[in-house]
């Protein structure tokens, strides 16, 4: 009885996770003269074509900005949540306080932010722009989640590692290439994974900080506003499948890591 | 292969403290060039951090350690010629088992061939030249050990320390790499420090024992005198094998200064030889007896004083281990302390006993030791089995 009463509600949940989702994805593909709903009026990509190339709209270089930020965007937060990380290990003057500095911008709603943010370059006279102040607010929200990773990865990390490597003549800087960071080299690519993710669909930090040229997210919303062609579909099929591809790129590269740690270093 | 240098190991009023605790407390120890030292106590004793300490990787709040002679008590790990095996084996897991061994010789920048070529040497002298490859989770838990000892011993150390090496293993394990150190020990000529909580692992390989309590040294000698003479309450519960009892000086033999008899708080009276030492009727005083020293008597032997078990000691049988070649009888006296005898298997089952029989034991009164250190830590009671 539990057993179809579990079955039933995994059943829904899975039916609202992927029932929107499966409905754009096919709808995407709508006949060039059906509707935002169903039925499908033929199959077609006629809907892609639309969106990259009319006149009306901006998809393609709103695509390229948001792809742009959130490599940049990704490429900061590994490297400072990494650097963080190893500081955070040892307790110094102040951590505490950084610590829960860090934190609070993850607490604090995201528009406030972006208002913020946006309010402070407009009176400090340098102008919103996306790869200014959209950067730095998107940052706002990859930073702490960066370091939150970082602590995870580092907690499980045994420090008796790095003192057999001192034990056996290795600097310190000879212990951080050779022994902290490749151990650690899966945890260093879900930082570079959520950092780039998080902002590839950050509205809310993007809305008021991102200056005149939309990133792709308010390029949706905005087409959700007055858009109502099945190009709408479309570009959430697109940008679904540039997510899908990060993510598998992602996991490929940890795989390819592991692979590459039975194979290569020190080939006999 | 000639020794460079000696491994003499001196501590010096070696203090450690962490966050204000003092973890080891002016501490003065030497272990001598090519011993085997092993470093007993429960846990938090301090033994690791005066490992650690000789290691290098922690720094004493004062006091000085030397190695050979030489003081090097502010140097790196790698500048003192020791090597340190850790109790998780700490494994790059990352590295193959061949490029593991041969890490130091990588630090140190000797060349791909070469040092593969010494690695690889060295696996063959564990016996896992077939592993090269493997990676370190693919390896059994004794492998690993032999792994990690490889990789310690290409570091040419003068001094070995060894931290709870054996601890992770099951118990066949256990004795298998224990006659494995010993051989060890028998073809390298280097000190080793070894750091354990299991008293039968200390007295089957030291040919030192250091018994630790609260960052203080409680004892230190040959594994054959800490088992017998221990010197306090604390000593011989850790070491295990003893029966501690306890009582005042009721009289000195007025023509013997050296001959006691000491009372019970049950009122049971036994003699003891107290050696050097002088005492005074009154005084508190410990004894202790080997288990293995007492036999449960016959009524006639109880009463005779020819077989030469006059010390004696009454109570209720509570408990009865079959231990193979030999039987732990565990009797409750007046419920306090428990007094175990082990019983050789053939004299037990000639005339056993069953749980619940009032039964009496003795010993000869020269197998009384007379025990001068004050420590009674509890926190060995555990560990004493």
């Amino acid at each position: 009885m539990s057993f179809y009463l579990l079955a039933g509600f995994f059943a829904l949940f899975v039916l609202f996770l992927y029932g929107p989702m499966s409905s754009i994805f096919v709808l995407s593909f709508q006949g060039p003269e059906g509707g935002l709903t169903f039925p499908m009026r033929g199959v077609s990509v006629h809907w892609f074509d639309v969106l990259f190339n009319s006149q009306r709209g901006d998809a393609g270089a709103a695509f390229r900005r948001s792809a742009g930020l959130g490599l940049l965007v990704m490429g900061i937060t590994t490297l400072l949540s990494f650097a963080a990380g190893l500081a955070f290990r040892r307790k110094f003057v102040g951590s505490g306080f950084i610590f829960y500095l860090t934190v609070i911008s993850l607490v604090m709603p995201g528009l406030l932010i972006s208002l913020g943010i946006g309010q402070l370059f407009q009176i400090v006279g340098v102008g919103t722009n996306w790869y200014t102040s959209g950067l730095g607010a998107h940052l706002t929200w990859t930073l702490p989640f960066g370091l939150l990773i970082m602590f995870a990865v580092f907690g499980r990390f045994s420090r008796s590692l790095e003192e057999a490597a001192r034990d056996l003549g290795a600097s310190r800087w000879k212990i951080l290439v050779h022994v902290t960071t490749p151990i650690i080299f899966p945890g260093i690519i879900a930082v570079a994974l959520f950092g780039f993710t998080l902002s590839y669909d950050e509205i809310a930090r993007s809305v008021l900080a991102i200056g005149t040229k939309n990133t792709l997210p308010l390029e949706i919303f905005n087409m959700t506003q007055n858009v109502t062609t099945p190009d709408l579909y479309a570009i959430g099929t697109f940008t679904t499948v540039v997510s899908l591809l990060v993510i598998l790129i992602s996991l490929w590269s940890i795989a390819f890591i592991q692979r590459n740690r039975a194979g290569t270093p020190g080939k006999q | 292969m000639p020794k460079a240098k000696s491994g003499k190991v001196e501590l010096l009023n070696v203090i450690k403290q962490f966050d204000g605790i003092k973890a080891v407390d002016n501490l003065n120890l030497t272990i001598e060039d090519g011993s085997y030292c092993c470093l007993v106590g429960p846990s938090g004793c301090g033994k690791t951090t005066i490992l650690r300490m000789i290691a290098g990787h922690e720094f004493p709040t004062t006091g000085r350690i030397m190695i050979g002679g030489e003081d090097v008590t502010g140097l790196a790990p790698v500048e003192r010629g020791t090597a340190m095996m850790f109790q998780n084996y700490a494994l790059f897991p990352h590295l193959k088992i061949l490029d593991n061994v041969a890490f130091h010789l990588k630090m140190r920048g000797v060349a791909k061939a070469a040092r593969q070529k010494r690695a690889g040497e060295m696996l063959e002298r564990v016996q896992l030249g077939h592993l090269a490859s493997r990676l370190p989770a693919e390896l059994s838990g004794g492998q690993q050990q032999r792994v990690a000892l490889a990789r310690s011993l290409i570091t040419n150390p003068r001094v070995l320390l060894l931290d709870e090496p054996l601890s992770a293993l099951d118990e066949f394990l256990r004795l298998q790499m224990r006659g494995e150190l010993k051989q060890l020990r028998k073809s390298l000529d280097i000190t080793f420090v070894h750091v354990t909580h299991t008293q039968p692992e200390a007295l089957a390989l030291a040919d030192r024992i250091v018994v630790m309590d609260h960052g203080l040294i409680e004892q230190v000698g040959r594994p054959e005198d800490i088992f017998n003479f221990p010197k306090s309450p604390y000593v011989a519960k850790f070491m295990g094998g003893q029966n501690v009892l306890y009582g005042s000086v009721d009289a000195v033999d007025p023509g013997d200064q050296n001959r006691i008899t000491v009372v019970q708080e049950s009122g049971n009276k036994l003699s003891a030889g107290v050696g050097e030492n002088r005492f005074k009727r009154g005084d508190p005083i410990k004894l202790s007896v080997r288990r293995d020293k007492v036999h449960i008597l016959t009524d006639g032997q109880a009463e005779s004083a020819e077989c030469g078990f006059t010390n004696q000691i009454t109570g209720q049988v509570a408990g009865i281990e079959y231990q193979g070649s030999y039987v732990k009888i565990t009797l409750d006296c007046n419920g306090k302390e428990q007094f175990v005898i082990n019983a050789p298997d053939a004299v037990f089952f000639k005339r056993p006993v069953d749980l619940g029989d009032h039964v009496a034991a003795g010993w000869p009164p020269d197998e009384t030791i007379v025990l001068h250190g004050d420590k009674d830590s509890s926190s060995a009671d555990m560990a004493a089995g």
